[in-house]
Formats: C-alpha cells, structure tokens, sequence
C-alpha cells in the first residue's frame, strides 16, 4: 500500500505541475486601491488542433460599459476580449446654415470603439431628400464633387474604400460627396480591432441663384455593425 | 481489536486521499481538454441602435460546425439590458428569416416540423431568447456556412414580419450570445446601443430677387419720337427679373396719369388710351404690349420684334396696377419686354406729350 500511494503521490505532483500559478497582487495609496485574488488554477494550453488558456477561482469578473466604455473584469476577460463596441457621433444636428453659390463643407466625426476581429463598419440612410416641409429639395450630387453654382448637396468621408467620396480635407476644397438615399451604405470601416477610431464626414452642399428659398432639413439614421 | 481499528483508519485515510486524487485529476483533465467552438463572423446589424428604439435584426455568422437536423440554435439578448421581445411568438413564422447558401429556409411555427424546414421552438419573451431547430429529416448545413437570421420586420419570407424588438434600455456595448446548433458550440457579439443614433441635417436658403430695366441707365425713358397718323410709333423697355421665390413673382406697371401735353400736372391734352386690344396707324390711340403672354393685366401680346409698324397689340395704362408679367416658381434672369406704341390722327393736338409709369416687381416666397 506504501509503494501504492507513493506512485499516487508522484502522478498528483506531476499532474498539478503542469498547471501554471495565477499569483495574486494587492497595491494601494491615497487616491486607489486594486484587489488581488487568488486563482486556483489557470493557464495557457494547445496541441495540434486547439488553443486556449484558462483561469478558475477569480472574483468579481464581468462585463459592464457606459455609453462611452465597455470594461472586462477578470484574467480571461482581459484574454479572451469580451465582446464590445462603442459607437459615438460628435454631434446629432448638423447645421449648414445660409446656403450659397460657393461649396460649403461641414464636418461631423463619428468614432467606434470595438474588439471585433473582423472589425466594423458604419452605415447611413436618410429618410428622406433635403427638403422644405414643401416640395422644394436640394438636388443629390452627382458627378462626385459638389460644384459652384450648382445646386447639389451630398455627403463625403475621411475614410477611403466607402460608397461615400473620401474628402480628406473638410471644410475645404474639393468638396468630394456622394448622394445620400434611402438605401443603407457604408461610410466608414476597419477591418480589425481598433480604439477611437475617427472618421470626419462632411457634409457638402451649394445652390444656385433659383434655388428655392426655405429652411431646408432631413434625418440621418447611422448604423454601426461590429463583427466579432 | 485497537491493532485492526487503526488498520481501518488507515484504510479510510488512502481511500479518501486516493478519491480526491482521482476527482482532481478529473477536473484538470477536463479543464485541459474541453472542445467547445466558437462561431466566426459573429455580427448583428440592428436597423436601429437607439435604446428603447424598436429595431430589426440580421444576426450572421459562420459555422464552427455544420446545423444538423434536431439542432438547435438560441439567441440570447442578455438579461438585465432591457430587451423586449413582446410580440414575438413561436407561432408567428412571417416575423423570422433564415437562410444560409442562397435559399432561404422555411420557418414554421412550433409543432409544425417538416423535413428541410426550421421551427420556432420556443419565444421567450422574459429572458429574450429564440430556439430555432432544423427539423428532422432535413439535410444539414455544410460545415462552416454563413448563416444569416433576420428578426422583425425585416422578414419577407413566407409573409412580411410585423413585430420588432425594442432596444436596450441602456446604452453602451450590449451582448447577443448564440448556442448551437452542434452541442458546445457558441458564440457572443455586441451591439453598440446609443442615447441617439439620428442627425438631423439642416439649411437655409434666404429669399432673393431682383429686378432691373433696360435699356439705359436711371432715370429711364421710353421715347416714342414724333407720332405720325401714318405709323404707329414705339419704344421698348426690359424687366429683367431673377427670384429664388418658390412661388415666383409678378410685375406690375401702373401710370401717374394719361400720356399728357405738356404735363400730367396741367394735362390740357391727351393721348386717348387704346381699346380693342389694337393700335392702328391713323387713330389717336396709346397703351402697350407685353412678350409674356400669359400675364393677368396687360394682356395684349408683343410679339419682341419690330415695336410700332402699321399696327401694334397694346392695352392701355391706367393709375391700376396691372401684371404684365409673372411666373410660379423660381426663376432666373426672366426678360420681359413691353412695347409703348401710339398713333396719332390729323387733329391731334400738337404738343410734347408724357408721363411716368412705375414698375413694381413682387416676390412670392
């Protein structure tokens, strides 16, 4: 029976061997305090056909966000990048003010926050052309740039590779933009993981000097899809 | 008999040892080895992200492994963010779509499986969970298809879906957890709910609208020279109008008096105003014509050329101002030009013969 629990006690020391450590912390001053922990097993395992790491024995983990935040609590959380996307919009009017025959442009950022492997992507549709509560609306843009004297008005992006025009310089000159319509398209993306990732739209618009007068207004709906 | 006792304890001691080794042991090796897979090209496109805004879904994702007939998939908007899924039954196929591959898949309501179709197992309206199952004898996904499932009223198949889930109640990063269908298999993705998710785009565009005659410079004069009973005299003068006013404009012209000599002051005589739409060569007759020839005033019409002749279309003037020309919407540069023509007979006094006319152009916006 010795020789027995002998080889028992070897195959125990061997087996719990192969598990790494999770060592605990505490730290505090005047103005914080972080809480250690100790886990009772955890580490990082694979072979031919999987990979993972593992914690067990942890507290207080979890997932909380804000509007502006999204936070993962616990070793794995801070491993295995709990699912999260922040979208913001800068502001939510946009006003071009007294239109004239010179192009103007008036810019807005949006910014997403996300952990998405394949990234995100950020959509827009509007509900209707820009419009006096009339009939009178200011025509789309076509041709790509919004001209003098011209009466178009259309939407323009920082970011290359969108349905919208790239104009990287809003407020200036060229006024690149694209038509907005009732269908949903892309205005900005990332195809990876990224923090605080800013595009610049630009809203671009002139009219000519039979251009309806009015005040003048529609409404944007953004759409920001992350994929994980 | 004590000899035996201990013998016992000591028994007892390697039994539960050598148990605790064995379940310990068990557990590591589960703790190393579990196979569990995850989906990849997890998303979930919302057609609206405001919190407490009803939207439609479109969840898609690749396969860790293929959707098998009896398998089921469940999404779960997490508990505790406000989702709210009333309205959604298991027996409302029209408001679910699913599809991988080009086709779409027929949805049936629970209790009514049929190979190759899904069924909507269960709706659980508290904790905001679907069950979709691959009813038996239907043929399986391939392994690592896309699957796509559309929520709401986004749903066309089979009928138009007519309900919607209503948003998070908070915003921030909100968690969807799929299951299924392969037992283990999962996956988790997020969707970021938002105070507002609108921008309301505006402009201005301030009224304008001028007004300009021609020829020459101000004070402008329309001189019809010396009348002769064997012409009709004439004189042009341009309204030249430009107006963003949405519903167009109209000009007017209105005289201080009758083409008087020597003055409309101490008109002793006159020019007698035309009537019957027509100014004659040898009549005492004076009025004007307009190129619009739609205007509500003046309505006899100048055909632009040639003002005066042997005869001339004309109305007469009056201290009312009458249009001579208008349009309803906006418009630029719109010329009109009025034709001043008389006539005089033998016996029309001799004299020098005037009076000022105004012009008045209003915008309608």
């Amino acid at each position: 029976m010795n020789k027995t629990l002998s080889k028992l006690i070897i195959a125990f020391i061997i087996l719990f061997s192969s598990v790494t450590g999770v060592l605990a912390f505490s730290s505090n001053s005047e103005t914080y305090k972080l809480e250690g922990e100790f886990g009772m097993f955890g580490g990082a395992k694979s072979s031919e056909t999987y990979k993972m790491t593992d914690t067990g024995g942890g507290f207080a983990v979890g997932f909380g966000s804000s509007a502006n935040y999204g936070t993962g609590s616990g070793f794995q959380y801070v491993i295995a990048e709990v699912r999260e996307i922040i979208f913001t919009i800068s502001s939510n009017s946009v006003d071009l003010e007294s239109l004239s025959t010179t192009p103007k442009g008036v810019p807005n950022i949006i910014t997403v926050t996300t952990n998405g492997a394949g990234g995100y992507k950020v959509s827009v549709v509007e509900d209707d052309n820009l419009c006096t509560s009339g009939t009178d609306c200011i025509t789309d843009v076509s041709g790509g740039t919004v001209d003098p004297s011209t009466e178009e008005y259309g939407l323009g992006t920082s970011k290359s590779g969108q349905y919208f025009a790239e104009d990287s310089d809003c407020p200036n000159s060229p006024f690149n933009a694209t038509a907005i319509d009732n269908q949903v398209r892309q205005v900005a993306s990332a195809d990876a993981p990224i923090d605080n990732d800013q595009t610049t739209l630009c809203y671009e618009a002139a009219i000519t000097g039979t251009t309806p007068a009015g005040s003048y207004s529609h409404v944007l709906t953004y759409i920001a899809t992350g994929t994980f | 008999m004590r000899k035996s006792k201990k013998s016992m304890h000591k028994r007892l001691f390697f039994l539960i040892f050598a148990s605790t080794l064995v379940v310990s042991g068990l557990l590591i090796y589960v703790s190393n080895n579990a196979q569990a897979a995850s989906h990849t090209a997890v998303s979930d496109t919302l057609s609206r992200l405001q919190s407490s805004q009803s939207a439609d879904h479109t969840i898609t994702f690749t396969l860790a492994s293929a959707w098998n007939a009896t398998e089921t998939v469940v999404i779960d908007f997490a508990d505790g963010d406000g989702w709210d899924t009333t309205g959604f039954a298991n027996t409302e196929a029209e408001d679910y779509d699913i599809k991988w591959g080009a086709a779409e898949k027929t949805i049936v309501a629970q209790g009514s499986c049929a190979a190759d179709s899904i069924e909507i197992t269960t709706v659980n309206t508290t904790t905001d969970t679907f069950t979709f199952t691959l009813c038996s004898g239907s043929t399986a996904s391939g392994a690592n298809e896309v699957i796509e499932i559309q929520i709401g009223e986004n749903a066309t198949t089979g009928g138009s879906g007519n309900d919607q889930i209503e948003n998070a109640t908070g915003t921030g990063s909100k968690k969807i957890i799929i299951t299924g269908p392969t037992s283990g298999d999962s996956a988790s993705l997020a969707v970021p709910i938002m105070d507002s998710d609108q921008v309301t785009v505006s402009a201005t565009v301030d009224p304008t609208i001028t007004s300009d005659l021609t020829p020459g410079a101000a004070p402008y004069t329309c001189s019809l020279g010396t009348l002769d009973n064997g012409a009709v005299n004439g004189c042009e003068i341009t309204n030249t109008v430009s107006t963003n006013a949405a519903s167009g404009y109209n000009s007017t012209i209105v005289e201080n008096g009758n083409l008087c000599s020597p003055s409309v002051a101490v008109c002793t005589y006159w020019i007698a105003d035309t009537v019957g739409g027509t100014i004659a060569a040898g009549e005492e007759e004076y009025g004007v014509s307009t190129t619009d020839t739609n205007a509500t005033g003046i309505t006899a019409d100048y055909d632009g050329v040639a003002c005066g002749g042997a005869t001339e279309n004309g109305s007469a003037i009056t201290g009312i101002a009458q249009v001579y020309a208008d349009e309803t919407a906006a418009i630029a540069s719109d010329a009109t030009t009025l034709c001043h023509a008389a006539s005089i007979t033998a016996t029309t006094e001799a004299g020098s013969y005037s009076h000022v006319t105004t012009h008045i152009t209003t915008g309608n916006f």
